[in-house]
């Protein structure tokens, strides 16, 4: 849950009190014009950012509070990156491994069992879990970095623009994985400009402009029937740019 | 004197490169804990420690290692009541030395690795020093490896140097060598393709660890 | 893979060991001598009845016939023999070191060296101030040698503004600086040995080369083909002598190198080891 979230960089404000709810099992997208404080929006709640005011929690747990061990908390939640950032020195498995060895401290053994069973998830094949990262297609890189987040067992994923560094014929390798997650009922907050994907997975959908969410319903109402005109605009543009890449 | 006897001089000039050698690795080694650990502290340290190392690198480059080793063997190791041996002054100092250039080295290898690495170890819950020594150093020291093989050829012509304070390496044995003979050019000749040989064996072996050690396919490896 | 930590660990714990471990070789495989203590009057006193009296011996090794190394890299020459006779007789262990001529002097007054036998000139202001001589052994005196094909006089070589090769802070040295402070003009080639000197007045980098009889002597008699390239075409001031150097506060060991100098010259063996380099 997040509350009255601000964040300025210099004299530019990037969230202007910005406030929702994720609720266990939900899946909610992030949709707006690019600049728009999306991404700074995903890294606060991850405390990737630290925000100026404002607070942010997980279930009972405060993000915010400054007491807290931030890492303790971040291993609850999993973020992936628009540019997938997999370690390029690691195998594709050692990738999502590293974090249950390092950061849960599980034995080898067992942390790589887990990794095997987060990489069938995202259907990386065998073959795949000893590549390198350079060796591997932007969607594998993407669905590789997703099994990273999941083998932590998060309670939330958060997704920044999972596929907008992708050529399209691979985005959809990795939404279909998106989408399968959250029919398992991962709890899941996504950024996305894409709109078919964001209509079929999400529970609901925020429309964020200039630092604050100015809309939000259910994705049929919000996209069909927008009641704002800003919304409307934005929805006309990308569905251009859509028709245009067609 | 003729090529004759300086021909006997042959092996005495050869033991001469396992001296160099001996400097080189101990220099290249301390030097290499040095650096490290210096590069780490200067991206990501604390104001004054950050300070004091570029203090540290700013002299150790900026002054002659004929000046280093006076300075260490007659002025600061008694002063400090250290009774340092002419070898011992010698390794100390060329690896503090190499320690300044490496931490320089592993600050730019550092600085090559994208942010976002370090944002994506963070996110996935490591600690700083997690995500130092499993992230980025793995990393940098990868892509050092070429420079550290450069720095070894050149710390290898430096410890010719620490004939200053007795020190019979390569070089000071060739020099003896042409003065009892008489025969000045061969001596050095022959030191110069010793150097040559070591310098080419030194690469060759980074050059096997840099091979062995790459991102595949990757751009930097 | 190891975790990376531990490998971050290893990796520094292998610099470091790399670096001692290559120092403990050469040290105990290649023969570095530990250094002697510093102590002020080492050797002020006699050392105790039945303790092992270890002098460390710097020389510089670039100066045949009085200190060089021969082809098993030992010490060898004129000053060594005589060094060798002093520590026979009172059962002293010599460790020979090899030093730098343009920093012996601070190695001596730091202790890593105890005594410079090393055709060292006995001169004021070295006597005076950091080191003090034994009685001189040997005597020489300067000369200004010119290839033998140069037939210009004296006057003429030292104000050709030609260079005229020393080696670097030798009494040849000092008397370039003689030469040039009254007025002569010339050049100064520094070199960092006498021998190195002499091949640049061969190969024609240097018109003249200022030595001592004690090295160009002994040296054109077991390199007897230079004899008819070179020429001595002056001498230079008076005779001067060698000395063994050692600390000022180190009296017992002077005492004892001067009875021992004194003896040896005395007996028959003097004149056989003067023949022997080619002194006489």
């Amino acid at each position: 849950m997040v509350k009255d979230l601000y964040k300025r960089y210099g004299d530019k404000a990037v969230l202007r009190g910005v406030s929702f709810e994720v609720e266990k099992g939900k899946v909610k997208v992030i949709m707006g014009p690019s600049g728009t404080g999306k991404t700074t929006l995903l890294k606060c709640i991850d405390m990737l950012v630290k925000p100026d005011s404002g607070k942010i929690w997980l279930e009972d747990l405060e993000l915010t509070d400054p007491r807290i061990d931030v890492s303790e908390a971040r291993r609850k939640i999993g973020f992936v990156f628009q540019e997938f950032n997999l370690f390029h020195h690691l195998t594709a498995i050692k990738n999502v491994m590293i974090g249950l060895t390092k950061v849960k401290k599980l034995p080898r053994g067992e942390a790589r069992a887990i990794a095997e069973r987060s990489l069938l998830k995202v259907h990386i094949d065998r073959e795949l879990w000893d590549k390198y990262p350079a060796q591997l297609s932007g969607g594998q890189k993407q669905r590789v970095a997703i099994a990273r987040a999941l083998a932590m067992e998060p309670m939330i994923m958060l997704y920044d623009e999972p596929t907008s560094a992708l050529d399209p014929q691979l985005t959809r390798e990795v939404l279909e994985v998106i989408k399968e997650l959250a029919e398992d009922g991962m709890t899941s907050l996504i950024v996305t400009h894409e709109v078919g994907f964001a209509s079929e997975v999400a529970d609901e959908i925020m429309i964020m402009i200039d630092g604050r969410i100015v809309e939000r319903g259910d994705p049929r109402s919000i996209i069909y029937d927008p009641r704002r005109e800003e919304t409307r605009k934005f929805f006309n543009k990308i569905m251009k740019i859509g028709d245009e890449l067609r | 004197m003729n090529l004759m006897t300086f021909s006997k001089y042959l092996p005495y000039i050869f033991e001469g490169s396992l001296w160099s050698l001996g400097l080189v690795l101990g220099g290249l080694g301390i030097g290499f804990a040095i650096g490290v650990t210096f590069s780490l502290v200067q991206v990501y340290g604390n104001p004054l420690l950050r300070r004091l190392i570029s203090f540290y690198v700013w002299f150790f480059r900026g002054t002659p290692l004929i000046v280093q080793l006076f300075l260490f063997h007659w002025s600061i190791f008694p002063a400090l009541g250290i009774n340092s041996t002419a070898l011992t002054t010698s390794i100390t100092v060329l690896g503090l030395r190499s320690g300044a250039y490496q931490s320089q080295i592993f600050r730019g290898a550092i600085g090559s690795i994208e942010e976002n690495q370090m944002l994506a170890a963070r996110a996935l819950g490591m600690s700083n020093w997690d995500a130092i020594s499993s992230i980025i150093l793995p990393q940098a020291l990868r892509i050092a490896i070429p420079q550290i093989s450069n720095e070894y050829s050149v710390i290898l012509k430096d410890s010719a140097i620490c004939f200053i304070l007795g020190i019979m390496e390569l070089m000071t044995r060739a020099k003896y060598a042409a003065i009892a003979t008489g025969i000045a050019l061969i001596p050095y000749l022959i030191a110069g393709l010793i150097y040559l040989v070591l310098t080419y064996i030194g690469t060759m072996f980074f050059n096997l660890i840099y091979l062995k050690k790459r991102i595949p396919d990757s751009v930097e490896g | 893979m190891k975790t990376p930590t531990t490998a971050l660990a290893i990796i520094l714990i292998i610099g470091i060991a790399v670096g001692f471990t290559a120092g403990w070789f050469l040290r105990n495989y290649l023969g570095e001598t530990s250094k002697t203590t510093t102590l002020k009057g080492k050797f002020s006193q006699p050392p105790p009845l039945g303790k092992e009296v270890v002098i460390v011996l710097g020389f510089d090794a670039s100066y045949p016939p009085f200190t060089y190394i021969n082809e098993r890299g030992e010490a060898e020459g004129f000053d060594i023999d005589v060094m060798k006779w002093i520590a026979k007789k009172y059962g002293w262990r010599l460790v020979f070191k090899p030093w730098d001529w343009s920093t012996i002097v601070t190695a001596l007054e730091n202790g890593d060296i105890d005594v410079i036998a090393s055709g060292m000139t006995i001169t004021p202001e070295r006597a005076s101030r950091k080191i003090w001589f034994s009685i001189p052994y040997y005597s020489y005196i300067h000369e200004i040698v010119v290839r033998a094909d140069d037939n210009r006089s004296l006057e003429e070589i030292l104000n050709s503004g030609q260079p005229i090769a020393v080696q670097i802070g030798s009494t040849a040295e000092k008397w370039a600086d003689k030469l040039l402070k009254k007025g002569y003009r010339f050049r100064k080639l520094c070199l960092g040995s006498y021998v190195e000197a002499l091949e640049a007045l061969l190969d024609g980098r240097a018109v003249g080369y200022i030595t001592d009889s004690a090295f160009l002597n002994p040296y054109l008699s077991k390199n007897p083909e230079l004899k008819t390239k070179i020429k001595v075409l002056a001498t230079l001031g008076a005779s001067e002598a060698y000395g063994i150097a050692t600390r000022p506060e180190d009296v017992w060991l002077r005492e004892k190198i001067n009875e021992a100098l004194s003896e040896l010259m005395n007996s028959p063996e003097w004149n056989e080891l003067l023949r022997k380099w080619h002194l006489e």
